[in-house]
Formats: structure tokens, sequence, C-alpha cells
């Protein structure tokens, strides 16, 4: 299904392979191999590849999407310019 | 102490796991790690990376001197890239009070060979390019301090334990402990009871509370400490800036991304992991005052770890009184990760009766009830 050069992180370039070898080492949840691979620490922080890297865990494990989890979203939704959340009208 | 052939080691952040791998080539076959949690979800996956050797206490400066010497290799050592960058740390003082406290820090620095040196404005200036230095009266750089990248130092002591025959237990508690008035025979989890000759307490934040299922009172406080980190930018930033008015820190870390913390003054006790919006906009004004070119830059996350603070700054590792084998290595107070290349080897050789290149009383646990205690003043957070 996957190939050597299929992209499911945009932000990081992580590939499927990089999250098969992660599964490889034993690990099968998302927290882990986000902190393995680098996978979903992008500016996107998961937004895009989130769905697509549950899929590639549970495919390859065999286990649950409740077993294989999620990660913990925190702020911001979006980037914010440090400027902004120091109070600063925002530019542009 | 003599060689215990069953330990059980709680906690599998960068001090469990590394002492866990110490023990191991020193000859220890019977090892487990349990971890409540995942790889990483303690303050070993959530610290900022800082390496410094400024400090204000000789045990301190001498543990991390040697760390930094030792992070050096251990990419090597452990098949990964710690993403070592020796960039420095800038002290930056804004009154004659706290540039002479610095001055005479730098000086106590230098007898133990860190090379700390005093700066004056415009030289700060030229380490770090758009410093607001209009207040700064002063700064102490130590050029041999630096930052690593946490995540790949952990995985490496968790892959090598685990070829060696360690047992890494993930997702697993402990509830208690199979003890006798002096002694403790196993660990109970919800997974299963473990036979334990030793048993080590290196659960960081959670250390306190694993002390106290053996009926054993340790002197910490758990506290959150916040974190930022932006989006990547071109390589700009060569040392941990710190601002010593508020004990706000930031650097660049190898991704491109500033990451960031500060003190929180009004933090409460606890284990609290929450992200707060207060924090974001008191570290944000913070770091405009510092490095205003910074305000169109984008955090892209915020989160939160704890520190397991000790009342001098200074780690518990050792036996503890009346349960010879229960083995405290907690307490670390912010600077575990930072020191945890030599602590290791010094747990681990404590442990396996070797000499030790430090005299151990000086962690003991005893220290606190002798009032035999000397602090360090140069924690941030």
């Amino acid at each position: 299904m996957t190939t050597p050069k299929c992209v499911v992180c945009p932000c990081e370039d992580i590939t499927t392979t990089e999250i098969e070898d992660a599964i490889e080492v034993g690990l099968s949840d998302v927290e882990s191999i986000k902190r393995y691979t680098g996978v979903a620490t992008g500016a996107c922080q998961g937004k895009i590849c989130l769905p697509a890297l549950r899929t590639i865990i549970v495919s390859v494990t065999g286990k649950t999407v409740d077993e294989v989890g999620t990660m913990v979203h925190r702020p911001p939704l979006r980037p914010v310019p440090i400027g902004e959340l120091a109070g600063e009208a925002p530019r542009g | 102490m003599t060689d215990p052939r069953k330990i059980v080691v709680v906690g599998a952040g960068v001090l469990g796991l590394g002492l866990a791998y110490q023990l191991s080539k020193r000859g220890v076959r019977d090892i487990t790690v349990v971890d409540k949690g995942y790889i990483l979800s303690g303050a070993s996956g959530r610290n900022g990376g800082g390496v410094r050797a400024q400090w204000t206490t000789r045990d301190n400066i001498i543990m991390a001197r040697e760390s930094i010497s030792m992070f050096k290799g251990l990419s090597e050592e452990l098949g990964i890239n710690n993403w070592f960058r020796q960039g420095g740390y800038l002290f930056l003082a804004y009154d004659d009070e706290k540039r002479r406290a610095l001055e005479k820090s730098a000086a106590f620095q230098r007898q133990h060979g860190v090379p700390t040196r005093m700066v004056d404005a415009r030289e700060a200036r030229k380490i770090v390019p758009g410093l607001a230095v209009e207040k700064v009266v002063g700064a102490s750089y130590n050029p041999t301090d630096g930052i690593i990248f946490p995540w790949p130092v952990v995985w490496g002591y968790w892959q090598r334990c685990r070829e060696r025959g360690v047992k890494v237990m993930t997702g697993t508690t402990v509830t208690g402990f199979g003890k006798s008035s002096s002694w403790l025979y196993s660990v109970k989890t919800d997974k299963g009871e473990l036979e334990a000759d030793l048993v080590v307490n290196a659960a960081g934040g959670w250390a306190k509370g694993i002390a106290a299922l053996a009926d054993v009172k340790l002197p910490n406080t758990a506290m959150r400490h916040e974190i930022l980190v932006t989006e990547p930018l071109k390589a700009f930033l060569g040392p941990m800036v710190v601002d010593t008015r508020n004990g706000l820190y930031f650097n660049q870390v190898m991704r491109g991304e500033i990451v960031a913390g500060i003190s929180n003054p009004t933090e409460k006790p606890g284990i609290n992991s929450a992200s707060s919006l207060e924090f974001m906009k008191s570290i944000s004004k913070a770091m405009l005052d510092v490095l205003p070119g910074l305000r169109s830059v984008s955090v892209v996350r915020q989160w939160a770890g704890l520190y397991d603070l000790t009342p001098d700054g200074h780690p518990i590792i050792g036996s503890t009184p009346d349960l010879m084998n229960m083995y405290q290595l907690n307490g670390f107070s912010g600077h575990g990760f930072m020191l945890s290349p030599f602590v290791t080897n010094l747990a681990a050789d404590a442990i396996t009766g070797k000499r030790t290149a430090l005299d151990m009383s000086r962690f003991s646990l005893e220290r606190f009830a002798k009032g035999d205690v000397e602090k360090e003043t140069m924690v941030i957070g």
C-alpha cells in the first residue's frame, strides 16, 4: 500500500517508511511515534497528518483506533505571532 | 553497597533509563524499568534541552561540566543524534547587584574549569544580534554551554537498554511495595508484582508519591513549568539567552525553532500539565523586551512539564534512611536532563560498589534533616 517516498507529514517531511520503522522497533501509539519520528510536530501540529498517521498505525499493527490513540492538542489553534500574544495590534 | 541482583527502576525518563543502561554495562543482569506513561511522557520529553555549567555550587558545576563533555560522545555511544550544539548561555543582568552576583559565580565557575566570562552590553549584542541592551549592565557568558534535543537521547537509552536485556514496561503503574519494616522485597504494579533486591525511585515529579507508597517522606515539590515553541527560522541565535529579572530563557534549537520558558512566581505546587493563556501573554511580553525582532515570529505550540524541586536545588541520590534498598534518584529541580550523563554513571558506580567520582553524602536524603545544605541560586523556573 505504501511506498518509500510517500509523505505523511508535510511540515516535517516524515514519510510512511519512517512511521513503519517506528512500528518496527515496537511502538504502536500516536504519542510515542510522534516523539520517535517528529511527525505532527510542525506548523500544522497534526491537523494535516494525524488521520493518515493513525490509519497507517492501525493497518500495520492491527490495533484498533482507540488503542492507537491520538495526541494531546495544545494551544494555539493556529500559529500566532509573539507580538499579538504580547498585546500588540496585528500587523498587515 | 553490595551488588544487588534484581533491580527495579521506577520511571523511564532519562535518569531511569540512563541508570538502567549504566547498570547493565556494569554487569547487572536483571533490570526492569517501569513507567506509568509512555516513553517521554514526563519531564524528559518536555524540557527545553538546555545544558549549562553556569551554576553557583561546586557540585552542580562539576556535574554539568562533566555532562557537557559526555554529551559530545553520547550520540555515537547510543547510536542516535542528540543534536548537541554549544552556542553558550548568556545571563543578562539589569542592575549592579545582579551583575556582581554573576561576576562572583563566573569566577567560581572558572576555578572549576568552566570558561565563563563577563561581557558588557556591546559584546552581548555582538553575541546576540538584535538584543535590546539599553538596560543591560552586563552579562555572564560561557561558550561551552549549549543545547541538545532530549527526545533522541531517551530513545537511544531505551533501545540500547532493550538490546542489553533490560525489561522496559511502559503503561505500568506502581501501586505499592512488598515491604518489611526496613526492606522492600517487591514492587506491586497493575501488571503484576516484581521481585526486587533494590528499587530505584527515578519518577521525577511523581517521585514524592512513589516514596509515599513505601512510607518514605521526600521534601520534594512538584511544580508545573510552561514552555512554548515557535515556527522554525533560519539559524540566527547562538546562545540560550536568560533574563535574570524574570527567569525568561530562550534559544534556537537545531530544528530552527525558538523554545522559550519563564519563571512563574505565582505557580502553585502540584501535578499539573495544563496550558495557560497567562503564560503565553507574559512570556511574549518578556521576549519582546529582550529581543524585539521576535514580534513577527509565530508560536505553534505551548506545553508544560513538571519540575521536581528540592529545598536546596540539588538532587537526592542515594539510599533511604531506614529503608536501605530504596534508592532515590530524583529532586533534580529542573536540571535533571542536563546532568543525566554524569549522574547516571555516578549512581551506577555507587549502586555496584565502585568508587564514585563525587562524595555521595552531599546528595543524601539525610542532609535536609541535618540542615547540611548549600542552596543553588541559579535555578530558573
